[in-house]
């Protein structure tokens, strides 16, 4: 909670020192886990000291080892291999999120990049005469003057949230990544269900899994109506986007600013 | 089940449906009027999976049985509606006028409940 109150002051150093004091209590809080690393990056960000993505990788790896399908923490991790030249390790994580969705976009730029990068490694120490087979060590040290971490999308997504602000007839709003962990939850009425952000990433991936397989393709929103409220989700690419509403909310208003918002985070 | 075919068959004749199905919700087919391209097999037995997370989330986030839900995917859309002791499934196209499907849907939907084997 500390970590997040800084984060929104923008003060990194102190959100950091709440978020490992958070960790000192709870080594295997996946939350914790992975805003530590995400932390991390913005900080390298800023400081382009290689340090802090080395950081955010033992972070990002600690949660991949209790849950191996963390969308967020695979790409990011893919990326920090990938900008350490570990190509071998950055593939093998884009390829994990390319198991559970493998029409996912980024993941797949991003097997694209490692692949060229891979070709032109080759071409480049052929040409010089001293190709060896690439090792596994991260070059953190060739890290410098290189292009910053796209990982703080986060923010982009949760500052995008303020499009639904004046939308009557909101329940709650949810932000959650394709492994069921919330990124951010809006609770306009009522209390938060601990368990919103798996069921609503057990929906969208028998939905989705459902689609692709029938060769409708990729889910892109679904629209649920029960006699207590109306649910929407949608696919934003990067995770999911939940919406909670009153049954006899229109619709089309929130479609409408789901519009907004998609286009402002692609 | 005699009862049933006509119905769907009357469905599918509405602009943008590429074929419908009935199916218990443990995903065995009860009737089906879906064209070859499809595998209704599979779909019945996918629609099931998914009927029971809608199930799973509307009950635990203490919102009853869902009703009705609406997946919009890249090439088609699919309309799943519970009947209580079945799911009707609609599959339609992208083109499809979601207020007329609506009205076709709810006819359907209301002339199935009626029959007491999926109802």
């Amino acid at each position: 909670m500390q970590t997040r109150t800084f984060r929104a002051k923008k003060d990194i150093r102190s959100a950091l020192a709440a978020c490992r004091k958070g960790l000192e209590s709870h080594p295997k809080s996946m939350d914790l886990l992975f805003t530590y690393g995400e932390l991390r990056i913005i900080r390298y960000n800023s400081s382009k000291k290689p340090d802090h993505l080395k950081k955010a990788l033992v972070s990002f790896e600690k949660l991949l080892r209790i849950n191996p399908h963390h969308y967020m923490a695979n790409l990011l991790a893919a990326q920090i291999y990938f900008k350490g030249r570990a190509y071998d390790r950055a593939e093998a994580k884009v390829n994990a999120i390319l198991k559970n969705t493998p029409n996912d976009t980024k993941a797949t730029r991003i097997k694209h990049t490692i692949k060229k990068a891979r070709t032109k490694a080759v071409i480049k120490k052929e040409a010089e005469g001293e190709y060896k087979p690439e090792t596994e060590r991260i070059e953190t040290e060739k890290l410098d003057g290189l292009q910053q971490v796209e990982g703080a999308e986060y923010e982009t997504l949760v500052n995008g949230l303020n499009h639904f602000n004046k939308l009557s007839g909101v329940i709650s709003i949810h932000l959650v990544d394709h492994a069921g962990i919330a990124i951010k939850d809006v609770v306009k009425t009522g209390n938060l269900n601990d368990n919103t952000a798996s069921l609503t990433a057990d929906i969208f991936r028998s939905s989705g899994f459902f689609t692709r397989k029938i060769g409708l393709g990729n889910f892109q929103r679904g629209h649920i109506q029960t006699h207590g409220a109306n649910l929407l989700l949608v696919n934003i690419f990067y995770g999911i986007l939940a919406i909670v509403t009153e049954p006899d909310v229109d619709m089309g208003a929130v479609e409408e600013r789901v519009d907004l918002y998609v286009a402002d985070i692609v | 089940m005699n009862q049933i075919k006509p119905l769907l068959s009357k469905f599918n004749k509405s602009e943008g449906v590429m074929g419908s199905l009935i199916c218990t919700h443990d995903g065995m087919i009860i009737e089906s009027e879906i064209s070859e391209r499809f595998d209704r097999e599979m779909i019945s037995a996918l629609i099931s999976s998914v009927g029971l997370s809608l199930s799973n989330a509307c009950s635990e986030l203490g919102y009853d049985h869902f009703s009705r839900f609406l997946v919009t995917a890249s090439k088609g859309n699919v309309l799943l509606a519970n009947l209580g002791k079945s799911f009707f499934v609609g599959l339609l196209n992208k083109t499809v006028d979601n207020q007329k499907i609506n009205v076709a849907v709810f006819q359907v939907t209301n002339e199935l409940k009626k029959l007491s084997v999926i109802g």
